[in-house]
């Protein structure tokens, strides 16, 4: 049954992914960032009587990986109004903030790296690798050019990294989960807030998501699919989930095939041979090399 | 199409004082019961909240129901689970009285006095609150009493020998539950009563915001109807953090009498849920029943709050009239609504009346009593006082800028002259004469300057008795009408006259030495601009009055020659407050009057002055300019605009061809001295059908800045359109028809020459000398009948 609620948190996190993709590409960066900060926000206050006080050093890890992830989740939604991107095209480098934890892990918290693990990073980092060579490029400029949209894309996946690093360590300070989920959401939408208020433009700047009802809605699937995810988590083993979240890339190669097929407003054009060998070729190379991580 | 945000009322004078109202009157109604009435089991704590249901809407209400009852859980034990009751009533409420058009019953002229209507509203909203609250209340108790071993019928007598009842009549549901249902319906009745009571007193007092505005309200489908604005449901999730928030610092551990345990109510799981309920309802009612700008009814909403955000802005800005050195702070502050302060210090005062605790138990109720009753006294007093001035500076300002319109006619000059009259009602001797014709003038004869009072500027410009005359804007005066002014004067034995007309030509010195000349007389020009003036001044409770300016009365829109200041700055140089001064005049009181942090979009923007000006006034921009030099500058410029800089976007490029967000949805398209470098007249019909569709904001404004006849060090300019005025005014008239755009003409047209020898200012310039004849326009995009219903 929790498997069944993990798959549906893969397709309401699909679903937000798809809308977020549509509103974001003639809609104000920094208004989607400082809203998407406060209606996460606002969402999971009534859990407010679940949050925990944090000491002042668990306080300081949860500002600095709260603001990091807000300003990452600006180059989120800058690489995603990129109308020249696919979805599909981003998501090795999604997937390489597994790598990036599992370097955190070793580096930070004094884990260990098996064979295994290092193979599937290595594997990962390829896929990365070779998802950026899908377009012919005559220099490095024109690569570097082409491929901005999957910089952005790193910088949130060090940031989602960042964030899961942060979990396990403050979970093993003996922080709750909710507490954790409320500071770090705090924290993202403080500085943002902040700055939005600074420059006269909080009261107002909604209006420039292009969509903002269906703004909200996605916001409302994320939040859905964080809580329902987090209970999956606290019911199953992690061998058990992570092979499950490893179908999301397929997911997205999915979702644009059927969106072409099907002829769906907003459909990307169909890509050319080269581009689809190579994609799938990174795809596969990445879903392996999460579950070797794992 | 695009769907816009849609607001119903503005924050600062709509919203603010009956939120405020409401979570006070809330407050004080458990206090004023417990320490007065002493009715058992009443709280009477729910009469703002329908007063925010009932005159802002469903989520304001509710808004309303968790701000009282955070400040209300600080003193009464338990009190903070119970919010949610409050919000399902101000939902129930808010949403049954747009359903049912109850604001029509009851506001409309037929139904404020028809008492019978009244009480049947009465009625049905304690019926509705019965309805609500008394299972919900049932099933809050449910959730709480067992956490702490508490029965559900809480060992009161009331409770048992109801359900000893129904035990011994065989009732075959649970009996404790149904008692309590049944003994809480009846309290209800009592509680909701009072509450329905104190709440519809005060929506009468206040009277009705003009949410609505279409005629028939009979023709729109419910769905629309019981739509609210999404602001006010962001507000409403908004305070319900600030709810939560003060709950699980001040109280996360609640506990009863003969409660064995304390507990910690936040964190139970059915407590969880029903916190999350009302948010769940929000972001429903978000998605599917938010008012959206497409629909007939949420277009007419956001233009009618915007000409209400136009009114309230003019009132508080500081206009400041030409040569007038009063205005900044003393006049910032709009001249209503103080007592609205009174109204937030109560609620920030409210804890800590216990303190009064000491002088005995009525002293307290009695202090606290009698505040209100002075803060209420005063609110409504300025409610009323504000509504009146607000109708009527309306009805002026309607008046002018019909007269204003390009397409007005004489109809519209008596408009304008009977608003005239009734500014200067009691201080003119011959107020009420209804205006007469003299050939294509209207005038009104023998109106005397009174010995005191709002003239008295203008006697000192020795003008001791007026004749005044108004124009319709879409003419000027002719030499043979200064001789019918002269010949009106003579006959009723007068040496002065007044004119209000809004040809700047006759306001120049050229022209008035032309009237001296024909008449012998001086002569006082007011046009449409003073007129706003003199309304905003009357609605802000000053006297009425003109500036003299070289010996007469003067207006405003020789400034258009004015600006042709001959200190150039080099990008960066000069301070964003001294380029932004140099903006057109008639453009600031656009820009001034702008509903506050609007969107701006200043299309061939040259280096940057109505960009900063908007910047600096608080909105945001997007600034368009082709040339690289001066797209430089202007980033220079703006970047020199400090914290302002940041709410501008700013696009090198052809405003014909650029895409961008920040073009999505604008309150005001600038385009001054741009459409003259139109090739041909096509190409100008093009260029005037890109900036119809870039607005699309009802009640949203373009202001056109346009030059004829150019000439630069005497040449005429090469590859341009050569167009006169009417044929442009011709063009705009067709391109912006008039069943849903009006179109004023603000000023002009009026000849000068501009000294670029020492440098180019606003944009670079290849001669030294430029003449032009400049004309200005205010293109507003209003919502008809047709269009909104």
């Amino acid at each position: 049954m929790y498997e069944m609620l993990l798959v549906l948190t893969l397709a309401l996190n699909l679903s937000s992914d798809l809308i977020d993709r549509r509103v974001s590409r003639s809609s104000r960066i920094d208004a989607l960032s400082l809203w998407t900060g406060i209606v996460q926000l606002l969402l999971i206050c009534p859990f407010l009587g679940l949050v925990d006080v944090p000491s002042l050093p668990q306080l300081a890890v949860l500002v600095a990986v709260g603001w990091f992830s807000s300003y990452a989740r600006g180059r989120w939604y800058a690489a995603l109004s990129d109308q020249t991107q696919r979805l599909s095209r981003f998501t090795p480098f999604l997937r390489m903030s597994s790598v990036l934890v599992l370097l955190f892990a070793v580096l930070a918290l004094g884990e260990t790296m098996s064979e295994r693990a290092a193979l599937g990073a290595v594997l990962m980092i390829g896929a990365g690798f070779i998802v950026s060579l899908d377009r012919a490029h005559t220099s490095l400029a024109e690569f570097l050019k082409a491929n901005q949209a999957l910089g952005m894309v790193l910088v949130f996946a060090l940031s989602n990294a960042l964030v899961s690093v942060a979990y396990k360590h403050l979970l093993n300070l003996g922080l709750s989960i909710i507490s954790i989920y409320f500071f770090l959401k705090l924290f993202q939408c403080t500085p943002l807030v902040a700055q939005s208020w600074r420059a006269g433009t909080l009261a107002y700047s909604y209006d420039e998501i292009t969509n903002l009802r269906l703004f909200v809605a996605s916001r409302a699937l994320q939040t859905l699919a964080a809580l329902l995810f987090l209970l999956a988590l606290s019911k199953l083993d992690l061998s058990r989930v992570e092979p499950i979240v490893a179908l999301m890339p397929l997911a997205y190669v999915v979702w644009e095939w059927l969106e072409r097929r099907r002829g769906l407003p907003g459909a990307s054009p169909a890509p050319n041979r080269r581009t689809v060998v190579v994609q799938v070729a990174a795809l596969a190379l990445s879903v392996v090399g999460f579950l070797l991580l794992r | 199409m695009r769907s816009e945000i849609v607001r119903e009322y503005t924050y600062r004078e709509e919203v603010l004082p009956i939120v405020l109202l409401g979570a006070l009157l809330n407050l004080a109604g458990p206090h004023l019961n417990a320490s007065l009435l002493g009715f058992h089991l009443v709280f009477l704590d729910m009469g703002g909240t329908l007063l925010a249901a009932m005159l802002l809407g469903p989520w304001w209400g509710a808004g309303v129901g968790v701000l009282s009852n955070a400040f209300n859980g600080l003193a009464f034990t338990a009190y903070f689970p119970f919010a949610v009751v409050n919000v399902a009533g101000a939902l129930a409420w808010g949403y049954w009285y747009r359903a049912a058009r109850a604001d029509h019953e009851v506001f409309s002229p037929e139904g404020r006095g028809d008492l019978l209507r009244w009480a049947r509203l009465y009625l049905k909203l304690v019926l509705i609150a019965v309805l609500v609250c008394a299972p919900l209340g049932v099933v809050v108790k449910a959730s709480v009493y067992p956490l702490m071993d508490i029965p559900l019928h809480y060992n009161k007598p009331i409770y048992l020998d109801v359900m000893g009842q129904l035990v011994a009549a065989g009732v075959p549901l649970r009996a404790d539950v149904l008692a309590v249902l049944l003994i809480d319906a009846w309290r209800e009745v009592l509680d909701k009563g009072g509450a329905v009571a104190i709440g519809l007193a005060f929506a009468l007092a206040l009277g009705a915001i003009p949410r609505l505005v279409v005629p028939d309200p009979q023709r729109i489908p419910l769905r629309q109807r019981v739509c609210t604005d999404s602001d006010s449901i962001l507000w409403f999730v908004v305070m319900h953090f600030a709810y939560l928030m003060m709950s699980r610092i001040t109280m996360p551990e609640i506990t009863l009498e003969s409660a064995s345990r304390a507990v910690l109510w936040m964190r139970e799981p059915r407590v969880v849920a029903l916190l999350y309920a009302p948010i769940v309802g929000g972001v429903l009612a978000f998605i599917l029943l938010s008012h959206d700008s497409n629909t007939p009814l949420g277009a007419a909403i956001e233009a009618a709050r915007r000409a209400r955000s136009g009114l309230y802005h003019r009132f508080r800005l500081a206009t400041v009239a030409l040569g007038d050195s009063q205005g900044g702070a003393a006049l910032l502050k709009l001249p209503s609504f103080k007592s609205i302060y009174g109204l937030g210090a109560m609620l920030v005062v409210w804890p800590y009346r216990a303190k009064l605790a000491g002088f005995g138990p009525l002293v307290p109720a009695a202090i606290i009593l009698i505040a209100m009753l002075v803060i209420f006294a005063l609110f409504f007093a300025e409610s009323r006082a504000f509504k009146a001035r607000l109708e009527r500076a309306g009805r002026w300002f309607e008046a002018i800028a019909r007269w204003r319109d390009l397409r007005s006619d004489a109809r519209h000059a008596n408009g304008v002259m009977q608003a005239f009259l009734e500014m200067h009602r009691g201080l003119l001797s011959a107020g009420g004469e209804v205006p007469r014709h003299a050939g294509d003038l209207l005038y009104l004869p023998l109106i005397n300057v009174a010995t005191s009072g709002v003239l008295a500027e203008a006697r000192r410009g020795g003008l001791e008795r007026l004749v005044v005359f108004a124009t319709p804007n879409s003419r000027t005066l002719q030499r043979a009408d200064l001789t019918t002014v002269r010949a009106l004067l003579e006959r009723a034995g007068l040496h002065d006259a007044m004119v209000i007309c809004d040809a700047p030509g006759f306001a120049d010195a050229e022209a008035r030495d032309a009237f001296r000349a024909v008449t012998g007389f001086d002569l006082g020009v007011l046009n449409g601009e003073d007129l706003a003036r003199t309304v905003a001044r009357f609605a802000r409770g000053e006297d009425v009055g003109y500036t003299v300016v070289e010996g007469r009365l003067a207006g405003s829109a020789q400034r258009l020659a004015e600006d042709g200041e001959s200190h150039a700055w080099r990008p960066g140089e000069a301070p964003a407050h001294e380029l932004a001064g140099r903006a057109l005049p008639g453009l600031r009181d656009v820009i001034d009057h702008l509903p506050q942090a609007s969107r701006v979009a200043d299309l061939g923007a040259g280096r940057g002055r109505h960009t900063l000006y908007a910047l600096l006034r608080g909105h945001s921009v997007i600034a368009i300019e082709q040339r690289h030099l001066t797209f430089t500058d202007l980033g220079t410029n703006v970047a020199h605009a400090d914290g302002a800089a940041q709410r501008a976007v700013l696009v090198e490029g052809d405003y014909m061809a650029v895409e961008s967000a920040a073009l999505r949805r604008l309150d005001l398209i600038v385009i001054t001295g741009v459409l003259q470098h139109a090739r041909d007249h096509a190409d100008l019909q093009r260029r005037l059908d890109r900036l119809h569709s870039l607005m699309h904001t009802p009640g949203g404004a373009i202001y056109v800045e346009m030059l004829y006849d150019m000439r630069f060090d005497g040449q005429p300019a090469k590859d341009r359109v050569t167009i006169e005025v009417a044929g442009f005014e011709r063009m705009l008239v067709e391109r912006f028809p008039a069943d849903s755009w009006s179109i004023e003409r603000t000023g002009g047209p009026a000849y000068s020459v501009l000294d670029f020898s020492k440098g180019g200012r606003s944009f670079f310039s290849q001669a030294s000398f430029v003449e032009q004849v400049a004309a200005e326009y205010l293109i507003t995009h209003t919502v008809t009948p047709e269009g909104s219903a």
